[in-house]
């Protein structure tokens, strides 16, 4: 069991940062983290020491994000672009680097979907296996997501079409 | 080594995303050499991720808050769990008190969702209703023990024993059926050589994390095990120590014949 915990522990920063990420409340991003962390220990003997452990929390979180936002208990809570978090260090400059707050607000725009797709590869850095797990979705359905997101996104940040990527021969 | 596969949007955005085996991205990087028009297009969607990244990336460095620790949350639900079970001990009390109303002290304390509590509350009413009957502690006794094993495994739905305890001084009554929730559960019945009663408590499984624990009433203490196959509780008033060791030796004994 104590092994059990200390490997969730690792897994509890990356979680705040993905609830805070998709919920811009940080009250709320720990409640929803809480709410997970009870649940998996709760049904730790669902969890087969095979599949990642990280995948299956995020599916956990997911689930209660989604069962609130179907209304039962919270709405997503719009906050100030000015309480957005400073950024330490800055990004490299890069030509066509988009200001972060653009994409803050581009983000919280985006439809659910594509949003705790996207988060979970682009943020979080898992493999689209792992996030195909986490959210329950067949791994092309992922790929789907995060690329109409990324569509999205640019298109909100930079006011015109993202890049079409084509199927070129090489 | 490199292969011919032709690069796709899938291969394009797993590139950007980190995602690519060293070997195909060797070839997507070669790929992008010779296409500068294509690793352009790429490169907002670099500096996207990098933005998204950015925006959050401290999140990690902050302290954690003391109720995201996990080992916290494990102990404070375990001690919710003995918590209502000190409730589920006093609603057993209330119904030992009013054994007129018969089967109502299983439906009222039990609530959906709580499991746990369903079967200890029933157990706890049961063995307090049963163990403390003389002529009709049982239904079916001891001297027919393999008619009552076959219609209590018949009726359970599991191949079920009557656990052997005489090495520990028990020795078999007999048992019977009882409604439990929506179902039925067995009660088997034992007695030591001073007529102290020891009863098991056995229902289906039920799809929740197996658990295994300890729950008290004053002197009537239970050891209970839910698992997907079967649920049981052992009950009597005996020490906690023994009521282990005997509820131990009836779950093996029970588990192998599953």
């Amino acid at each position: 069991m104590s092994e059990f915990l200390d490997e969730i522990e690792q897994c509890v920063p990356p979680l705040r940062r993905y609830a805070r990420a998709l919920t811009r409340n940080a009250d709320y991003a720990d409640d929803l983290v809480q709410d997970c962390l009870e649940r998996a220990i709760r049904k730790q003997a669902l969890w087969r020491p095979t599949a990642p452990l990280r995948a299956w929390l995020f599916r956990i979180l997911l689930n209660i994000y989604r069962n609130d936002m179907r209304g039962r208990r919270r709405r997503p809570i719009s906050v100030p672009l000015d309480t957005i978090p400073e950024v330490s260090g800055t990004a490299p400059a890069q030509p066509g680097r988009v200001a972060l707050a653009e994409t803050a607000r581009a983000l919280e725009l985006l439809p659910d979907e594509q949003r705790t797709a996207l988060l979970l590869v682009a943020l979080e850095g898992l493999s689209y296996a792992e996030a195909a797990q986490a959210l329950d979705i067949p791994q092309g359905t992922l790929m789907s997501r995060v690329g109409r997101g990324r569509a999205a996104l640019r298109k909100l940040t930079e006011g015109r079409e993202g890049p079409r990527l084509r199927t070129v021969q090489s | 080594m490199t292969d011919n596969r032709p690069i796709t949007e899938a291969d394009l955005q797993a590139y950007v995303d980190g995602q690519l085996d060293p070997e195909r991205r060797a070839d997507l990087e070669a790929y992008l050499a010779a296409h500068p028009e294509t690793a352009a297009d790429l490169a907002p969607l670099s500096a996207q991720n990098e933005a998204i990244r950015a925006l959050f990336s401290g999140i990690v460095d902050e302290p954690v808050p003391a109720r995201l620790d996990p080992h916290r949350v494990a102990d404070e639900l375990r001690g919710r769990r003995r918590r209502w079970l000190v409730t589920a001990a006093a609603a057993c009390v209330v119904f030992a008190a009013g054994a007129g109303l018969g089967w109502y002290g299983n439906t009222i304390s039990s609530r959906p969702g709580d499991p746990a509590r369903a079967l200890v509350v029933a157990a706890l009413s049961a063995h307090s209703v049963f163990a403390a009957e003389s002529r009709h502690a049982v239904e079916v006794a001891a001297d027919e023990e393999s008619h009552l094993v076959t219609w209590l495994s018949n009726r359970i739905g599991e191949p079920l024993v009557a656990p052997d305890l005489s090495a520990h001084g028990f020795t078999l009554v007999g048992g019977r059926l009882l409604p439990f929730q929506d179902s039925r559960a067995a009660q088997l019945m034992y007695e030591d050589a001073t007529g102290g009663r020891l009863t098991l408590f056995i229902t289906a499984g039920s799809k929740i994390p197996p658990e295994v624990d300890f729950a008290s009433l004053g002197n009537l203490r239970t050891y209970y095990w839910m698992s997907d196959a079967i649920s049981c509780a052992m009950v009597g008033e005996f020490d906690r120590e023994e009521l282990k060791d005997v509820a131990t030796s009836a779950w093996r004994q029970l588990i192998a014949s599953l």
